[in-house]
């Protein structure tokens, strides 16, 4: 890398750092789309409330009957005047604790307004039942946390999901992810919802955070837990990339068609996962005249992808194909039929017998020609096979 | 075969598929009172651009071939058949036709047609309790391949946590019908009908076969915080072994946030590893941590010759952290480093070259750093890459921003690219390539979205060239 390109990393690393620190703050947010955003323009102080010797269920009284997500829970005007003396304070008098429409309701002024602004709370997209929680002697505490310096309650009183799987763990409760998370027609996770799509983010207790680059890095996990994708995501969705036919506009970046062979230089691991060297590669190359094995006239006349040919192919060197070959395989197959390693890897050649065969090879092919030998005898006759001792 | 042939072959195979999925569909849907749902979902995606290639006579000579192709994707979807129960279909046919590809130019190639019907996947499925069961054409992933079958896959899970799982049927095959190739083994071709009607020598009739594959897994589901599964698989060709594999998979997902996944894959052919991973993370609220180690095989057919061959595993390490100070701004550093191993005879006068000077590189290192960002509606990602080594130098630099307008009536999206490449092995592409991208779609009701992308290039290669993309999406329910 020249001293440029470095510069210009540096810049960017340097900008990068500044922005995190300049951004840092303490706040973490829920999921959107399972607790969707809230506008609650309330005064209220829970820790407060608790120790002047309020408990939960003196303002939440209906929690313990509430069956859904959908229930608010929250306490009504007749809940605040068993302490707050509402009609009082509406009389102008003076009340102890506070009543005035202002003590709850910041700015609302009733000669200028009829009403407060509402409250904007919409209900998780969670299944979600309170009373069978709080018949199995759940605390409120153990999902809403330590309300007692808590003043207003927000989303962040609400519970993360490695809170609920604390007990949610297949014994203590169920743990499939439909027993909260609300499903489709399929019985699928229901991903799309109006406040957002569900994906799982930072602190994921099942370490499936979908962060940046998830694209590229999700191949492990999804190779030994693929139940754990199939919660969510259909065949049709991981075929939207992985059938090799479309061009995922999100994973290959502008000019692909020209660059890619620079980077499957580096990581043809990464182009098998969704395209096969010789039904694919090999054939689209044939046709651009980049394989040497295509018709004669598609054959290539310009191309200089290798080292000259008796560097490459004649004289022993340290850049003699061979080498690179036994490195990475996958770059001779993604352009070159097997007729081309055979012309001079073959037996059955008339120009060259080079033995292609790695060291001790000659222990285990019995074996293998037992197994199938078929590729055997594409480059070897029946009579030299058992000549050496692989019959 | 003409143009026209082809085509209407193509169309016909469409037609009787589509025919069979509406006729199964309607004869699992006659169940009376029940409260089956059904979905419908199909893609459409249209592609032109230029593709410039090595056929002229000089480097300046430039030969376009125009790429004029749409892909056509249908799927149907039916669940809970019967009422109560976990019963139902999925299926998903593509059709495509290149009409830049000419039909005769498409003789002379080896699996690249200008157009086809591919019967991507087409099963019912079953479960009750802990009993899970597929039938017809389906996906199967795991640590071993990606590969698609015809046949009947079971799974039964205990509710004590320990579990089976067999499968069995035909491996899907470009050859196939109504099949594409695009998951089947790899190393020959997908066929080779042309060079045997040509009776070239050394052509496989054998590649046309059935292909049976079956394998079977002993399952374990959170035991002590441990899932896994050991696996084994064979496939056959022409009664001999194409494939035989072992595999192994587990997950640990207790303790302090760590949870740790393990791939690894036995080619019992040889006896040696093929593939294998093994991946630690950490997750906090502020940050995550991962290490991954990995070892990278070619899977290939031991029908292929270069199953044979002298080469060797490539090993790469990965170490990336993440940090995400508030929900709207997250950050990460990843580094990587590969070791590519050789296998070289050491009879061969290579051998002694392999570390010589000239030779290529045996390792390849580097790292990206990013971050991503989300404010509102407005979503933003910037990613910078750099790697080195075998395979040349390169650095990717993509900036991407997205905007729905009118709660997604209207999505903007954007992207920016700059990539400069350097690698001595192909001194064609070598320098700054710069790439914009803007993809604008916009909703036609809750099921349906039509998106124009379009992309300018300017590079030292190509000079300048356009493309342009079409996509319609469909998903309703019915």
């Amino acid at each position: 890398m020249d001293r440029q390109s470095q510069n210009v990393l540096g810049i960017i690393a340097l900008t990068l750092a500044a922005a995190g620190v300049a951004w840092a703050a303490s706040g973490r947010e829920r999921s959107l789309a399972i607790f969707p955003a809230q506008n609650i323009p309330l005064r209220f102080d829970h820790g407060l409330h608790l120790e002047s010797g309020a408990d939960c269920a003196t303002c939440h009284e209906s929690v313990s009957k509430s069956e859904t997500s959908k229930d608010r829970n929250l306490p009504g005007h007749e809940q605040c005047e068993t302490c707050h003396d509402i009609e009082a304070a509406q009389k102008g008098k003076k009340t102890d604790p506070p009543a005035s429409c202002g003590a709850c309701h910041p700015s609302f002024d009733p000669t200028v307004r009829k009403e407060p602004a509402k409250l904007d709370l919409p209900h998780a997209n969670l299944r979600f039942t309170h009373k069978v929680h709080l018949d199995k002697k759940v605390e409120c505490t153990a999902c809403h946390g330590d309300m007692t310096k808590v003043t207003l309650a927000t989303r962040q009183q609400l519970p993360k999901m490695a809170t609920c799987l604390e007990c949610h763990d297949d014994k203590l409760a169920p743990g499939a992810c439909k027993t909260c998370h609300l499903t489709d027609g399929s019985g699928r996770l229901q991903l799309n919802f109006s406040s957002g799509i569900l994906r799982p983010m930072q602190g994921d207790p099942f370490g499936l955070d979908h962060g940046p680059r998830f694209e590229f890095t999700h191949g492990s996990r999804a190779a030994v837990s693929r139940q754990v994708c199939s919660q969510c995501h259909a065949d049709s969705y991981c075929q939207k990339c992985h059938d090799s036919m479309q061009k995922p506009l999100s994973v290959h970046p502008n000019d692909f068609i020209t660059l890619h062979p620079v980077q499957a230089r580096t990581d043809a691991a990464r182009c098998e996962s969704c395209h096969r060297l010789q039904s694919f590669c090999a054939a689209c190359h044939e046709r651009v005249g980049v394989g040497m094995d295509a018709d004669q006239s598609l054959r290539p006349r310009n191309a200089k992808v290798h080292p000259d040919y008796a560097t490459w192919v004649q004289n022993p060197g340290p850049q003699h194909h061979g080498i690179v070959a036994s490195k990475d395989i996958r770059q001779c197959s993604a352009c070159h039929r097997e007729e081309t390693c055979m012309s001079c890897h073959s037996e059955l050649s008339a120009r060259q017998q080079v033995n292609p065969h790695p060291s001790g090879f000659s222990n285990v092919c019995k074996k293998l020609a037992a197994a199938n030998d078929r590729a055997c005898l594409k480059c070897h006759l029946e009579s030299s096979l058992a000549q050496k001792g692989c019959r | 075969m003409s143009f026209l042939d082809r085509a209407q072959r193509s169309m016909g195979r469409a037609a009787h598929a589509t025919w069979a999925l509406g006729l199964g569909l309607a004869l699992l849907a006659a169940e009376p009172a029940s409260a089956a749902a059904f979905q419908i979902e199909a893609r459409t995606e249209a592609q032109a651009y230029q593709i410039r290639a090595w056929r002229g006579t000089t480097p300046d000579d430039v030969v376009l071939l125009p790429r004029r192709r749409i892909v056509q994707y249908l799927g149907l979807n039916a669940f809970e058949l019967v009422t109560g129960q976990d019963l139902g279909f999925e299926a998903s046919l593509r059709i495509f036709a290149d009409f830049g590809l000419p039909s005769g130019e498409a003789e002379k190639l080896d699996g690249l047609p200008s157009e086809d019907a591919d019967l991507m996947y087409a099963y019912a499925r079953y479960a009750t309790g802990g009993f899970e069961g597929q039938l017809g054409r389906q996906l199967y992933i795991d640590s071993m391949d990606v590969m698609a079958f015809d046949g009947l896959r079971l799974r039964y899970m205990s509710r004590f946590g320990v579990g089976v799982e067999a499968y069995g049927g035909l491996w899907v095959k470009g050859a196939g019908l109504l099949a594409s190739p695009v998951y089947q083994p790899d190393g020959t071709r997908e066929s080779d009908s042309r060079r045997l009607e040509q009776n070239i020598a050394g052509a496989d009739d054998s590649l046309d076969s059935l292909q049976p594959v079956y394998g079977a897994k002993l399952l374990a589901g959170n035991l002590k915080g441990f899932s896994g599964a050991l696996g084994y698989r064979k496939s056959l060709l022409g009664g001999k072994t194409d494939l035989e594999r072992a595999g192994l998979e587990l997950r640990y997902a207790r303790g302090l946030g760590v949870s740790g996944v393990a791939g690894l894959d036995f080619d019992l052919l040889q006896m040696k590893p093929a593939q294998a991973r093994l991946q630690v993370r950490l997750d906090r609220e502020l940050y995550a941590v991962s290490a991954e180690a990995l070892r990278f095989t070619p899977v290939f057919s031991t029908n292929s010759i270069w199953y044979y061959f002298a080469y060797a595993p490539r090993d790469e390490v990965r170490l990336r952290a993440d940090y995400y100070p508030v929900g709207s701004l997250r950050y990460y550093v990843q580094a990587l480093g590969s070791l590519y191993h050789d296998n070289i005879n050491r009879a061969s006068s290579l051998a002694d070259d392999v570390d010589a000077e000239g030779a290529p590189p045996s390792t390849n290192v580097g790292g990206s750093v990013g971050a991503s960002f989300r404010r509102g509606n407005f979503r933003s990602a910037l990613d910078v890459t750099y790697r080195t080594g075998f395979g040349g130098s390169q650095l990717w630099v993509d900036l991407t921003g997205g905007l729905p307008i009118n709660e997604g009536l209207i999505e903007l999206d954007g992207r920016l690219s700059v990539a400069q490449v350097d690698d001595a092995f192909n001194p064609q592409l070598r320098g700054t390539f710069f790439g914009a991208q803007l993809w604008a779609s916009r909703a036609l009701s809750r099921a349906a979205r039509i998106s124009l992308v379009l992309e300018q290039n300017v590079n030292p290669f190509s000079r300048s060239d356009t493309k342009a993309f079409f996509l319609f999406d469909l998903k309703a329910n019915l």
